[in-house]
């Protein structure tokens, strides 16, 4: 007769972790289940429905939205694989600073990437598809970046090695040894930057002008434009089918299948000449920012602070101020709810939390603005006045991300050292703050940032959410260039240089060594 | 095919590392090279199979100086140490890829031969994820064989394996050869194996001057 002996190890935060992902719950359901369902169920009727099909919509905007895409996806691919190339298989000095640079356009608010283009594009090509294009491209890069790059890096230089002996070229070698092995991240980078480029909402606004139209400024356009709520409802769901059966389409084509080479893959080798096309990329990737900063400064050839007195003094200072306000509470409200959701994935072991908060990052934030506007506009709940909801709607946007910075490095603090903690007398409260909180700070410093950039720079659903009197600079800045006159456009670019600077602050802080895993 | 290697000098981080090294081995025969971890042995194959290039001598296969010749024209095969076998492939797949490359109509066939010789018939659909050690290393063998190298190069092939296995696999490993005439460079620490393998037994340590 065998007797079953249950070993349960002993943690100090298992019965907390039980309860602290309920203000992520709470937050997820109140704010994000809640309005779309209403915004399914209220804002739609049958005749809207037939409306969308029936012609009233332009039927160029499905049309230039899809092919937009596509090409912004293609081109996004082609100017991305090489410096991939570069970053997986070699090493050069500067190596870490040009992953940065090349990550930073990702991060940059949308309108100042379609600002910057501007800038840099002659106005022959201002407003038209190939601008919108080449700015996703430039937008985009980043994802092939850190989603292709790991698993690139992770194929081992002797399994080229063994192809090549078998007669292989080296660029047979890369189509048969390497593409396979890196093609599930390869579609993955493929599928996320398509459903980006499709729900594009900023560079779009900014350089695609009144003659270009996406579905996203559709939906802004019917709802805010027109004051066609029903139109802009009923595209948003059609968009949402899109979205979600594209996202299905690219998982099953993916595949499951994972290649793991243990610690086989030597350093990359150093390289001068990958030196210089890395010094080519930095120049491209840094230029567009440079000349932002330059434009805040400068126009038609006269150099006039006026822009920047007036970011810190006069009228635009009220939206660079909002701006941070919003930052500073979205960021507080992420980190504080995606730490109770990182220590109850941890602790109690709940991957699907996870992937459930992940979910915001399946509507488009043009979406979840009107979604919000819809839901909250009858009392008791007419919170569009309230301050609070853009906040808000900034930390349902960001909260993934956190949640994926701060998971890992919670999960990689070793159980021991609260066990180690235990007994030498600590009670649980004293060893988290002694132990946990220490080694965890720097991600969760991390994450800040990046929520941080993330609600200083969202424009999709703050463009829905704020008013006159509470405009953020994104807003202010796309309002701006559409205005005539020196120091409006002085203004915009100062603004965006201001984004750019929170923006690189952002990157530097989340490539820090420290939050790497701990294990 | 005869394999000549002349004053060869390999650099490691801008360093000389090996230098002097002059070898030669004939058609047919079957050297093997001993020494301890680091000493150059491993290093020396990746030279002969074009993977290193030397930073001084030479190397010539066949009279025809080969030291630039990138590896997929030199027609030399090698089984590595960790087999290296492709994960995305199936044994078949494996064993055929060269033929893939070259468009051998008589794949099939040929993929079938290689698996009877190393006693692994029938393998072909199988993953090569799923394999024993000892199989993955047979299939090893049977892909570097199916491209028809002129010279097989062996990187510590049994290293890894327990006794029994190594055992069994040296004695199938050296028929298989005789039975080819393949010319093969072996490398190792075990001086036995290299003893049981090889004609000709050489200390890396007498070869670097």
């Amino acid at each position: 007769m065998e007797f079953g002996v249950q070993v349960t190890t002993y943690s100090p935060y298992a019965r907390v972790a039980r309860f602290t992902w309920l203000p992520a719950g709470a937050l997820f359901i109140a704010f994000f289940v809640v309005p779309l369902i209403v915004l399914m169920l209220q804002g739609i009727t049958m005749s809207d429905i037939t409306r969308v099909f029936g012609g009233a919509i332009r039927s160029d905007v499905w049309w230039f939205t899809t092919w937009q895409a596509l090409a912004s996806t293609a081109a996004t691919l082609a100017v991305a694989m090489p410096a991939t190339w570069v970053i997986a298989r070699h090493d050069f000095p500067g190596r870490r600073a040009f992953v940065a640079l090349l990550t930073l356009p990702f991060l940059l608010p949308t309108v100042v990437v379609g600002v910057a283009f501007l800038t840099i594009l002659p106005s022959s090509l201002h407003y038209t598809a190939l601008a919108v294009v080449v700015a996703h491209a430039y937008f985009n890069v980043a994802v092939f970046v850190r989603v292709v790059g790991p698993v690139w890096a992770g194929v081992p230089q002797a399994l080229l090695h063994a192809a090549q002996t078998l007669g292989a070229t080296p660029n047979i070698a890369f189509r048969t040894v390497t593409v396979p092995l890196i093609r599930r991240a390869l579609l993955s980078a493929l599928g996320i930057t398509f459903l980006f480029c499709f729900t594009s909402y900023g560079v779009v606004r900014i350089l695609g002008g009144p003659q270009l139209a996406t579905v996203e400024t559709e939906i802004y356009l019917r709802a805010v434009g027109l004051g066609d709520i029903g139109m802009a409802v009923a595209l948003s769901i059609l968009q949402m089918v899109v979205l979600v059966a594209v996202a299905i389409a690219f998982t099953r084509l993916a595949g499951s299948r994972r290649y793991s080479f243990g610690n086989s893959t030597p350093a990359p080798k150093p390289s001068g000449r990958v030196g210089v096309i890395a010094a080519m990329y930095a120049a491209l990737f840094a230029l567009p920012l440079v000349v932002v900063f330059f434009r805040s400064f400068n126009v038609n050839g006269t150099t006039s602070w006026s822009g920047w007195r007036q970011v810190f003094t006069g009228e635009f200072g009220a939206a660079v101020l909002q701006s941070l306000e919003y930052a500073v509470v979205a960021a507080a409200i992420t980190i504080v709810i995606g730490f109770g959701v990182a220590h109850t994935v941890v602790q109690r072991n709940v991957r699907l939390l996870e992937s459930t908060t992940a979910a915001t990052l399946t509507i488009s934030s043009v979406t979840l603005g009107l979604a919000l506007i819809v839901t909250f506009d009858t009392p008791p709940f007419d919170l569009r006045s309230s301050w609070l909801i853009t906040p808000i709607a900034h930390a349902l946007v960001a909260l993934p991300i956190v949640i994926r910075t701060i998971t890992p490095v919670v999960a990689s603090i070793p159980v021991g050292l609260s066990h180690a903690a235990a007994t030498l007398g600590a009670s649980p409260l004293r060893s988290w703050l002694g132990v946990q909180w220490p080694l965890a700070r720097p991600a969760v410093l991390a994450a800040s940032a990046m929520s941080f950039a993330v609600s200083i720079g969202e424009f999709g659903a703050t463009s829905f959410l704020t008013r006159r009197s509470s405009e953020t600079m994104p807003v202010a800045i796309d309002r701006l260039l559409g205005r005539p006159g020196d120091l409006n456009q002085l203004g915009a670019y100062a603004m965006a240089s201001i984004l750019i600077v929170v923006c690189i602050a952002a990157v530097v802080l989340l490539d820090d060594r420290r939050t790497g895993d701990m294990q | 095919m005869k394999l000549e290697l002349i004053n060869v000098g390999v650099d490691y981080n801008h360093q000389a590392f090996l230098r002097g090294i002059n070898l030669r081995v004939e058609h047919r025969s079957r050297i093997s090279l001993v020494g301890p971890s680091g000493s150059g042995k491993s290093t020396l194959l990746r030279v002969i199979a074009g993977i290193e290039r030397p930073a001084i001598g030479k190397v010539l296969i066949d009279e025809i100086d080969v030291t630039t010749t990138p590896p997929h024209l030199r027609r030399v095969g090698m089984v590595f140490q960790d087999n290296q076998l492709f994960p995305h492939l199936s044994v078949g797949d494996n064993v055929g890829y060269s033929l893939r490359i070259t468009r051998r109509a008589d794949r099939t066939e040929v993929i079938r031969e290689m698996l009877d010789l190393v006693g692994l018939s029938g393998y072909e659909r199988r993953d090569v994820n799923a394999l024993s050690g000892g199989e993955q290393k047979r299939i090893a063998v049977a892909r570097a064989l199916a491209a028809n190298p002129s010279i097989l190069l062996l990187d510590e092939p049994l290293t890894g394996l327990d006794e029994a296995l190594h055992d069994r696999l040296l004695t199938d490993l050296i028929a298989l050869f005789e039975r080819r005439g393949t010319t093969v460079v072996h490398v190792t620490h075990d001086v036995a194996e290299a003893k049981r393998l090889s004609s000709r037994v050489i200390d890396i340590a007498e070869l670097v001057s």
